[in-house]
């Protein structure tokens, strides 16, 4: 099965508090100011609350006539007045009114306020108990409270454990909608708060795109020099603490991954300096989580930066290296909940590799749920789809190979092969795979007849060598020997030249399996004495080592027979995934 | 579904506004956040989309999907208000020295009752707190739940008993 390191995440609660990190203002200054209202003071209010409203009563006074809503008012042109600090109100010995009820009910007021509010109507006073009553419309029969309709239960995406993985998908379903109650906004209201917004963000854009081209010149810059001076820099130079120059880093970690290792870890290292010095010249994002904007933007970057620094250990083969990298990301989304969903499933997705790479199946399986839940919720079909994809190989690696076809053609179906051409093909190679392996090349060999153009078309030599293995694969399973021979052949011997040991042991194995299947025990021999020699001089993971001695061994008395072929190939396989794995010949 | 490619130009962009604008009211409106408050949720997706757009690949379900959840967000937190002022109104009712008279009797026996009627769980947690005075880490301690979940927990007992409170004790109670 092939791989690959998931989607580059998206997302986050991006700035809009504050003007230091976009200079754009934060939404709540100017909401504030343009439809000055009148200066109201409390008495003022109290007055008009009293005489024009009317939701307030007097302290001895019954309730005079049913007041108008907010939206009510908005609508007809009227000027809103801010309702009477509750509080206030208490400590003048009035009562409550319905539109104070309600924002308490909806958590609208200040946290003073609002004790002051549940303390009034937990003390007793009837005449607000009763307001209440009517204004959260609790009747006699046992019908939900409508007050607590409009706060939707806590998704669990937004949960406040950084890898809460027991909830299933089924479980961060959206909620419904909340329902109506009184002094809703209806459409129109948004008007003018979109009509300013957008205008912001059309400003907004200009600016972006320049610290976009800036953070390509610096990356550049920086590239030219010796990592360890990399690190320098970033660390002394303030120039380099830029916001768009990490998230270019570890893009350009995450496509090295494919090619380099090593380097895709250097950058990530960088990445990860460049967003703990951002987030330095920022303080706010490093603890105050209760603010929406800079705060998490930046922790989201943050996190992102050492999952991918996790991922770029783990493909190197540093577990626990990865491991505690991860940690750091963990803590910072424990940090801060309101994280961007794809921020998130970024993480989770890296995560999964983890797991996946300790045969931790049932834990990376929860987390790519939550991914899987995340982009679904999000929209974005492709991401799904190779996000099912890695689970679809996960599945294949635990040995379930019918969910593992399931899920690969639920991928098919949502991944759009013009848009993302590269994870349509793995997905349809991963199929043709599992079903060669599941004995059924019939099935394989007609699907492959139809992906062949796909792998064609992407033309590098990674896929066309995947291809031509997997054509020798389908051809052993139908028993077209001699075509089997010549697709390992040549596919060995690519990677003997591209010095891939481990795909060189494969390949080998399964031209054994060729020459196991006609009886060929001197081409065995020797394939085992060449194939040796070939390891013997690199490294490779001493248990597979291991296992393909014992098929030397077999090979050269000529005792090697086909299950053992297949019983050392297969461990192989496993080993792959799981260097801890022991081998024990049954054969 | 439309995807604009909000690369190109300052056109590209208006033009994806106008196009998702009816939507984003219509979700406001669903979800009844008030409009002095949507103001940061639509600048801060705004943002994150611009900022990361080439990693998005269907700017508007991308954009829905993210004002929804920072909607229910907005929600999550102003209940959470909803529970602190519970707490804290409950606290400092049972701080005081002295019941006023019979009203603070009546008082404390329907916060009894409302409890009572919580699941045990909940009723383990919210006498410690109440009759007590434990604070999370104590009772995370005392109970047996870790400290990173007690928050948790602590929350969803307050939300029982303030649905308890406010249908029951406050709302259906027979006043005088």
């Amino acid at each position: 099965m092939s791989e690959h390191g998931g989607p580059a995440g998206a997302d986050g609660c991006d700035g809009g508090r504050g003007h230091g990190t976009h200079g754009i203002p934060r939404a709540t200054d100017a909401r504030t100011t343009p439809p000055a209202p009148p200066a109201i003071t409390a008495t003022d209010v109290g007055w008009r609350q009293r005489h024009e409203l009317g939701t307030l009563q007097g302290a001895g006074g019954g309730m005079e006539r049913t007041a108008p809503t907010m939206a009510h008012l908005a609508a007809k042109g009227a000027p809103v007045p801010r309702p009477l600090d509750p509080a206030l109100a208490i400590v003048q010995g009035e009562h409550l009114g319905k539109d104070v009820l309600w924002r308490f009910m909806t958590g609208g007021l200040s946290p003073a306020e609002m004790r002051h509010v549940f303390g009034h109507l937990l003390r007793g006073c009837p005449s607000c108990r009763e307001q209440a009553r009517e204004v959260w419309n609790i009747t006699e029969q046992d019908q939900p409270l409508p007050a607590f309709l409009p706060i939707p239960a806590t998704p669990a995406i937004v949960s406040d454990g950084p890898l809460d993985a027991s909830r299933t998908a089924a479980t961060e379903r959206p909620e419904p909608a909340p329902a109506a109650g009184p002094g809703g906004p209806n459409e129109t209201a948004y008007e003018t708060v979109l009509d300013r917004v957008f205008s912001r963000i059309a400003t907004e854009e200009a600016g972006i795109e320049a610290a976009r081209r800036r953070a390509d010149a610096l990356f550049e810059e920086l590239m030219q020099h010796p990592p360890a001076r990399q690190q320098l820099l970033v660390q002394n130079s303030s120039r380099f603490r830029d916001r768009m120059l990490c998230e270019r880093l570890l893009t350009a970690s995450h496509d090295e991954g494919f090619r380099e290792p090593a380097r895709s870890e250097q950058l990530a290292r960088i990445a990860v300096a460049v967003a703990e010095r951002v987030a330095d010249i920022c303080p706010e994002a490093a603890v105050d989580s209760s603010s929406a904007a800079p705060s998490d933007t930046l922790a989201g970057m943050r996190a992102r930066a050492w999952a991918q620094l996790g991922n770029a250990l783990r493909i190197r083969s540093d577990l626990d290296g990865a491991a505690v990298a991860f940690r750091s990301a963990e803590a910072l989304m424990a940090a801060h909940p309101r994280l961007g969903l794809l921020d998130k499933a970024r993480i989770f997705d890296l995560k999964a590799s983890l797991c996946k790479d300790r045969r931790h199946f049932a834990e990376a399986a929860r987390l790519l749920d939550r991914v899987i839940t995340i982009y679904q919720r999000l929209g974005q079909s492709n991401l799904t789809g190779r996000a099912l994809t890695q689970k679809a190989a996960l599945q294949f690696y635990a040995g379930d190979r019918e969910d593992c076809m399931v899920l690969l053609r639920r991928a098919l179906e949502l991944i759009d092969p013009h848009e993302d051409p590269r994870c349509y093909l793995n997905a349809r190679h991963n199929l043709i795979v599992a079903l060669a392996d599941d004995g059924k090349p019939r099935e394989a060999f007609a699907m492959l007849f139809h992906a062949r153009p796909l792998y064609l078309k992407m033309g590098d030599r990674m896929n066309l060598l995947r291809l031509r293995w997997l054509e020798g694969q389908v051809a052993l399973g139908l028993h077209r020997l001699e075509q089997a021979e010549t697709a390992f052949r040549e596919v060995r011997g690519a990677y003997v030249e591209l010095g891939l040991e481990y795909d060189v042991a494969l390949v080998s194995l399964d031209l054994a399996m060729v020459f196991a299947q006609q009886g060929r025990a001197t081409d065995m021999r020797r394939l085992a004495e060449e194939m040796l020699a070939f390891f013997e001089s690199r490294q490779i993971l001493p248990e597979a080592m291991a296992a393909f001695l014992v098929f030397c061994n077999a090979a050269r008395v000529e005792q090697a027979g086909l299950a053992l072929v297949q019983e050392v190939a297969a461990f192989l396989k496993q080993a792959r995934h799981a260097p801890d794995l022991r081998f024990v010949p049954r054969c | 579904m439309s995807a604009p490619d909000t690369s190109a130009s300052e056109g590209s962009l208006e033009h994806f506004l106008k196009s998702v604008r009816p939507r984003m009211r219509t979700l406001f409106a669903h979800y009844r956040v008030p409009p002095q408050d949507t103001e940061d949720i639509v600048q801060q997706a705004l943002l994150a989309l611009l900022y990361q757009r080439q990693a998005i690949r269907d700017p508007e379900a991308w954009l829905m999907g993210t004002l929804r959840n920072k909607c229910l967000l907005y929600w999550r937190e102003q209940r959470r208000k909803l529970y602190d002022a519970v707490d804290a109104a409950v606290l400092e009712l049972m701080a005081e020295p002295m019941a006023p008279e019979q009203e603070g009797a009546d008082v404390r026996r329907d916060l009894e009752m409302a409890i009572e009627r919580l699941p045990e769980r909940c009723r383990a947690l919210l006498s410690l707190r109440y009759h007590q005075g434990y604070e999370p880490p104590e009772l995370a301690e005392r109970l047996g739940y870790s400290p990173t979940s007690i928050s948790k927990t602590t929350n969803r007992c307050l939300a029982a008993l303030t649905r308890e409170l406010t249908m029951t004790g406050l709302g259906r109670r027979k006043t005088s």
